[in-house]
């Protein structure tokens, strides 16, 4: 754990009050975190570099709109970081990525969230069939839409459209018993 | 689009929150939650929800150039001075802060009637610059609080001042501050005899109307210590 949830939320209270000094901490405890969820679905150091920058100036400029009692400061900000990433990926024309990088990545995440079965939703991952549950982790992970996927897997549309809203149905339902 | 039905409504702030919703559907989207608090409840749950896999992966430091980017971009660059490191920075705000008093008493004092005790107190903020003057008449048991520097506030958030009690016993409240002006408050007389031996005075930011507890349930912003006029 980089720090814990209260340090973040001190320091994101203080940038709604204009506390340069604030930024700079939070950039420094929350950026390596942020900077790897962009990489993970850009897949350019350059390109990761500038959204993580605009992200910064947006955490920045809507502190202010934080509410501690609706999520945890990292959520909130990861929640800027991928909207601005997928701002980004929606411009883009296609992406050019191997078939082995997108296995490679899927068995990875999914011995992790065996492994760490802390939290509700890598326990109700687990339950998933596992077509199911690695077609919405590359997805979410690599901000891939179900025609990138479908191209990338060599299935048809269709079939990786109804994986992924299958699966998320019973993420639901665990998830909300 | 219809958003009547409870499944497809979850599965349409599932597929928003991973990123598949894209173009005039996630505009659309985002339109219906701007509306629709339940809704904008289920994008909530699911970004927490997947936001936890993010804890999986492997952090990566970002070179130095995105921070400089960052600060010159809000015009808050500055060099590294002498005077930043922690402990100078303490002393350096208590100068600052005794200086402040100085000047203010005075001007204060300047026209002397009857000298009653009064303290003061300057709360500086992390930059050490003083936001807030606090005076405590004991005579008339006012608090005067004036704003030296108006500070940001949002519109469900309030700050509120507490007396610091030897001994590091809880914190006790004295009121909610201005954002900006000055205002009076009502000292407690029973507050009166602590403030010679108090530790000091905090601000802390707390929901619109003060703290629901009695006691700091926000972040502590603010400190300053307490002066005999």
């Amino acid at each position: 754990m980089i720090s814990t949830i209260d340090e973040l939320r001190d320091l994101l209270a203080r940038c709604a009050l204009r506390d340069a000094k604030a930024l700079e901490q939070l950039y420094a405890l929350a950026s390596p975190k942020l900077f790897a969820v962009i990489l993970n679905m850009v897949r350019r150091r350059d390109i990761a570099e500038d959204i993580l920058q605009d992200s910064f100036i947006n955490i920045w400029n809507n502190a202010d709109r934080y509410r501690a009692d609706k999520s945890a400061p990292m959520t909130w900000m990861s929640r800027i970081v991928r909207n601005r990433t997928i701002d980004w990926l929606r411009c883009q024309p296609k992406q050019e990525i191997g078939h082995e990088d997108a296995d490679e990545m899927a068995g990875t995440l999914s011995f992790e969230s065996a492994s760490d079965s802390n939290f509700a939703l890598h326990e109700c991952l687990d339950e998933l069939e596992s077509t199911q549950r690695r077609a919405i982790l590359q997805v979410y992970f690599r901000g891939l839409t179900h025609r990138e996927l479908a191209e990338r897997w060599g299935d048809p549309l269709g079939t990786i459209k109804s994986w992924i809203r299958r699966g998320l149905e019973k993420l639901r339902l665990c998830l909300e018993p | 689009m219809k958003l009547q039905n409870e499944n497809l409504r979850s599965l349409l702030a599932a597929e928003y929150v991973m990123g598949t919703l894209r173009g005039r559907a996630r505009s659309r989207f985002e339109y219906y939650v701007a509306q629709d608090k339940a809704l904008a409840g289920r994008v909530d749950l699911w970004t927490n929800e997947f936001a936890r896999l993010d804890a999986s992966l492997s952090p990566v430091k970002p070179p130095r150039r995105v921070w400089k980017n960052i600060a010159a971009r809000l015009g808050i660059t500055r060099k590294r001075r002498w005077w930043d490191s922690v402990g100078l920075w303490r002393s350096t705000a208590v100068i600052a802060a005794s200086i402040t008093v100085a000047v203010l008493s005075y001007v204060v004092i300047t026209p002397p009637p009857v000298v009653e005790p009064e303290y003061v107190a300057v709360i500086n903020n992390q930059q050490a610059q003083a936001a807030w003057l606090v005076k405590a008449d004991v005579q008339t048991h006012t608090l005067r609080v004036q704003v030296l520097a108006p500070q940001k506030l949002a519109a469900d958030k309030a700050f509120e001042l507490w007396l610091l009690p030897a001994e590091k016993k809880s914190p006790i409240s004295m009121g909610l501050m201005p954002a900006s002006g000055s205002l009076r408050l009502p000292l407690d007389p029973s507050l009166v005899s602590m403030l010679s031996s108090a530790a000091g005075v905090a601000v802390s930011l707390e929901p619109d109307g003060g703290s629901p507890t009695g006691q700091p349930t926000g972040p502590i912003l603010y400190q300053g210590a307490i002066q005999l006029l």
